[in-house]
């Protein structure tokens, strides 16, 4: 009981300087899932379809910006073609999926996506290999090195890759909160979110609307696997890092932008503190699969989010 | 039904995706096993959050 509930919580205040730093960790963590999550939220609240490609689209637009470094492009002109690969990508979709499955039921076009999945993983193996490749961090301008903070005496290290993706990452999300509220296709999406048919009947065109939102998830994705490929490699397993963002939507709420952000957040330290300071407790390697636990725990007692609409089933 | 069904998909992706992660700890990329419980875990929860979804935005 001791190691349980008073020794963690003793650690925290003998060593402050390590505390900052695993909560540092895991804020850099959570942010990141953070951003994942946002891309999911962004098309479920657009189009009411859970993009499951999410995840490899972050894959995608990482192995098609390092992929194309590769064969000779300059480093901040790969970042732009990824763009332009994800635009086509957005516009594919729309054009070959949406488009022809309007007014199917929403668990179709789920499956639409899941293809599209599978797709995006055989056709990424034919063109870029499905070996592990270096994340070009310096070629396309972000830092290394690290910031050294010393308080009291102790020593607390910030990596400048980590800051910078913080940054990137803040800023992102700024930049669409701010297009969703005040542009006027950000007010047409959160129309096309609340009531397609609606939507479409005072002349809001659906389709350019998803093309929009899809590729702001590509943006978001393209952002993200940056990030996370610059912490490890760029590879399919990348994936397995996106199903983190599951358990931040049931934290935050299916639909949620601020509940993304937060439950990204709440996961990502989360796991940081209990892998440091009660993982020890069950063999470690808890970081995996906590969220998972941390997420089934919170579906017991609030089902739909911390920020997600009240679920009201009429009978 | 809609809510209870996809509360029960959820639920069950989730501990779906706990299984692989927790069989997948130790190797990068994942066994077969690992990938599969992940994959399953995935599309429960994804297709539970579909099934959860409030009815108000649907097209039919």
């Amino acid at each position: 009981m001791y190691d349980v509930f008073i020794d963690p919580f003793v650690q925290m205040y003998s060593l402050p300087d390590f505390f900052i730093q695993v909560l540092w960790e895991g804020f850099v963590s959570g942010v990141l899932y953070s951003l994942i999550a946002l891309g999911f939220v962004l098309i479920f609240k657009a189009s009411g379809v859970f993009n499951f490609a999410q995840g490899i689209m972050v894959v995608f637009a990482a192995l098609s910006m390092v992929g194309l470094y590769e064969l000779g492009v300059p480093g901040w002109l790969s970042v732009i073609l990824a763009l332009a690969i994800m635009y086509a990508l957005a516009f594919g979709v729309e054009r070959w999926i949406m488009r022809p499955l309007v007014g199917q039921e929403d668990i179709i076009l789920f499956m639409a996506t899941i293809g599209l999945t599978f797709m995006l993983i055989g056709g990424g193996q034919a063109i870029f290999g499905g070996e592990p490749k270096a994340m070009i961090t310096s070629e396309i301008g972000l830092p290394s090195g690290d910031y050294v903070w010393e308080p009291g005496g102790g020593i607390v290290i910030f990596q400048k890759l980590d800051i910078a993706a913080t940054i990137i990452a803040g800023l992102l999300i700024a930049g669409l909160a701010f297009f969703f509220s005040y542009t006027k296709i950000g007010r047409a999406l959160r129309a096309v979110a609340d009531d397609h048919q609606a939507a479409v009947s005072v002349g809001i065109g659906l389709n350019q609307i998803w093309v929009v939102v899809w590729f702001a998830a590509g943006i978001v994705a393209l952002v993200t696997g940056i990030m996370w490929g610059a912490k490890s490699d760029v590879s399919f397993a990348l994936q397995i890092v996106a199903l983190k963002a599951l358990p931040v939507l049931v934290l935050g709420g299916f639909t949620s932008i601020p509940g993304a952000i937060v439950g990204g957040l709440i996961i990502g330290i989360g796991e940081k503190l209990f892998e440091i300071y009660w993982g020890g407790l069950i063999g470690g390697g808890t970081e995996s699969w906590f969220a998972f636990i941390i997420a089934l725990v919170f579906l017991l007692f609030r089902p739909q989010g911390l920020f997600g609409d009240k679920i009201i089933e009429r009978v | 039904m809609r809510l209870v069904i996809g509360l029960c998909l959820i639920a069950f992706g989730l501990v779906m995706l706990f299984i692989g992660a927790w069989i997948s700890m130790e190797f990068a990329p994942p066994p077969g096993a690992g990938w599969g419980a992940l994959s399953i875990g995935a599309i429960c929860t994804t297709g539970g959050i579909m099934l959860m979804r409030p009815n108000k935005d649907r097209r039919d």
